[in-house]
Order: C-alpha cells, then structure tokens, then sequence
C-alpha cells in the first residue's frame, strides 16, 4: 500500500516537473507566444501555421508557387529554397525577400539560419548542381 | 541627293577554345614509388591478381574559368558545363589516394573494417563532376547506408539529387501536362511518374513521349496521382526508388543530370 502511495506520489511530483511542451522546431524551453519561433537563437514568425503540405517526415512545405518553393525541415532547423523558373538570379532575390519577410527577421538575423538555394536542372541548367548562400550573407 | 553606302554584316557565332595545362612536379615519379612500379609499396603489399587490375587515376580540383564574352563554358561545349564548375585533373594523384593511402589503410585494419574494398574495377576518386547535395536528405553522409556504405556510390548519388531536385523532397516537375518536358517528375530524384503506366496505375489516360505530353485521367486519376506524388515526395521512399532503380548505385542513365555530372 505503502509502495502504492509513494508512487502516486511520485507520478504526481513528475508531472509537476516537467518542463512546458516545445514545439518540434522550438530549442529552447522558454515559453514564447504561439505566434513565435525560436530557430537559432532568434524569434521569428510562426511559418509553419501557414505550411502547405507537410511530408512523412514532418517536413513543411512553406511556399509553392510558379517561381520557387521554400522548404523548412523541423529536425534539423534547415530551409531550402528551390528556384524552379527562369531567370534563376532574378527569382533567387524575390524568394530570399519573400523569406526574410515570413519569418519577421532582419537579414543580418537571416544569416544565422541555415538556408541553403538550389534550383533542378529542368529549370535552370546552369545554376543547377550548386548549393547557394543567401546573397546578403555572402 | 543622298548617297547611298549599302553596308553588309555578318554575325556568326565563334567559339575560341583555350587549353589549360597544370604542372605536377615529380608527379611520375611518385606514381611509380607508391603504385605503379614493379617495386612500389602498393605491388609489394598486394596479391598480383588485384594489382594487375589497378587503374591510373587522376584527381580533381575545382576551377572557375570566366570571359568577357557572352558564354564561358568548361569542358566539353556539348554538355554545357558553365566556367564556374569546371574541374582541372591532376595525372595519377588518384591512384596514390585509391591504392596506396586507402587501399594499404583498408588492408591494414580489421575484416570489415575501412572503407569499401579496394577494387580494380572502381572508377576512382572522381564520383562525378557536380556538387553533392545539401542536408538533410540527399547529402553523402545520410545516403551512405542506402548504398552498403560505399561512399562513391553514394556521392555520384547526393550529386544526381543535387541536380535534379536540389534536395528538395517536394519538388514536382509537371511538365508533360504542358508538352515542355516528358515529366511528372517526383522529389528528390524526381521519380518520373509519367514514364511507365505501372508507376502510377490509373492516373494518366494518355501520354505521348515523342509529343512530351500527358493526360490525367479525370477525377479518378487525379487522386491515384496525387497519392503517388505523396508517396514520394517521402524522402525515403524516394531515395529507396532510387537505389533500386540504379542497380544500388551502379547505373545512373536513366537521370539526365548524370551525363551533365559525367557519372554512369
């Protein structure tokens, strides 16, 4: 009985203890408002309440139009912007803008994120096979 | 009265070719001491059978070559490499690197143990002539257990993704439904769903290779291919297509990025 009590009491204490849920992509345990993020240090917007599609492995599909895709995966804090018309220069400097401008950042902040740009060989065949910085950051 | 001066032109586009040469100091003679000498350290630590079969290698480095004219390419013109990835090969390095620093390092350590067996039938240091993909999906290290750990299979592999979908797991090229491209073209190695009827049963009533063009087969099919598209924009369904589909990384044809990247 008394093994009984003292593990209620114990499983009650626990749950006292635990630390407030995270959200998946969040890394710290800092409580921030349901609108924020924190990804690398920096409080951004909450772009995953606007996410597209979200695949298998839980990563998120961010924007999708004509002209690019922004991609975030939550497990490693990375995004991906895939330039998927031509001119690639051109649409490149819209996605990095459209991006900064998502996550509430400057682009100072925007540089600390983990963003690489690619673009497949069908739309652009030069500029395809390479991993691209964010312009700003270069 | 004004006179008048008839000027003819003619433009024509002229392609100027310019060879670069790199100078390898000892580079023979290295080569022989360490692989390719009947007395070299390789041919002494190895059986006969294996050594007959080594191959001279070369290494690569990476090069920028840039013009004022209005296109700087690389390479052969036919392929269309741009002057910002071009490669410059230095003789017989590879076969140092291959034989004589991984191959005695292999042998040295435990069965099992180092990288994948040296062989003499491998194509060497050179996986490919494009960049490796980024993480998470398509980069050497996550691809490595896909391909049995062989790490060039996997790096002409992370170059192919690189390539045709940049690492991007939910990329879609649907070009077959405007007759631009015969694709509908999935994920990371852009599963071309369009290419064979057993890919995506039910989902096209029509399509036409030479014409590039494909038809979805009304509300029916719509569904049947969006639930195909769904299965591989998983990155790892796709990756798993694409190891079948490259005989576990020994035959990249199929992707058109791999004559681009000089992979087979």
């Amino acid at each position: 009985m008394g093994i009984v009590l003292a593990g209620v009491v114990f499983f009650v204490k626990s749950q006292k203890n635990k630390p407030i849920t995270k959200a998946p992509d969040q890394s710290t345990t800092t409580q921030l408002p349901e609108a924020k993020l924190e990804i690398s240090g920096v409080v951004v917007n909450n772009f995953l309440k606007s996410e597209i599609e979200k695949n298998e492995q839980g990563d998120s599909l961010l924007v999708d139009n004509s002209d690019y895709q922004i991609v975030y995966f939550p497990k490693t804090k990375e995004f991906i912007v895939s330039i998927t018309d031509s001119p690639f220069n051109e649409i490149k400097q819209r996605a990095e803008k459209d991006l900064v401008s998502r996550l509430g950042v400057e682009k100072e902040e925007a540089c600390k994120f983990n963003v690489v740009i690619t673009t497949p060989r069908f739309a652009n065949p030069e500029e395809a096979g390479k991993v691209y910085k964010l312009s700003f950051c270069e | 009265m004004d006179r008048c001066t008839p000027e003819q032109t003619c433009e024509k586009e002229a392609n100027v070719a310019l060879s670069v040469y790199s100078k390898n100091p000892k580079i023979n003679e290295i080569y022989e001491r360490t692989v390719s000498g009947d007395q070299s350290v390789y041919k002494r630590m190895f059986p006969k059978d294996l050594t007959s079969l080594a191959q001279d290698i070369p290494a690569v480095t990476k090069a920028n070559y840039t013009s004022d004219a209005d296109k700087t390419l690389a390479g052969d013109p036919g392929v269309q490499r741009p002057g910002s990835s071009a490669q410059i090969f230095i003789p017989h390095l590879g076969g140092v690197y291959e034989y004589f620093l991984k191959g005695i390092q292999t042998a040295l350590r435990p069965k099992g143990f180092g990288e994948s067996a040296l062989s003499g039938i491998s194509t060497g240091v050179v996986p490919g002539l494009c960049v490796n993909a980024p993480p998470p999906y398509c980069n050497v290290e996550n691809l490595l257990p896909y391909f049995g750990n062989d790490r060039m299979k996997a790096e002409k592999a992370s170059q192919i993704c690189n390539g045709e979908s940049g690492g991007n797991p939910f990329l879609i090229n649907d070009g077959c439904l405007t007759g631009k491209f015969f694709d509908y073209s999935v994920g990371l190695f852009q599963y071309n769903l369009a290419s064979a009827p057993h890919r995506c049963p039910g989902a096209f009533s029509a399509v036409d290779e030479a014409k590039k063009t494909c038809t979805i087969a009304g509300e029916e099919g719509r569904k049947k291919l969006e639930a195909c598209v769904k299965k591989y924009q998983d990155p790892i369904e796709n990756i798993n297509k694409a190891v079948a589909l490259s005989g576990n990384g020994t035959h990249w044809e199929d992707w058109s990025v791999a004559a681009v990247c000089g992979i087979k």
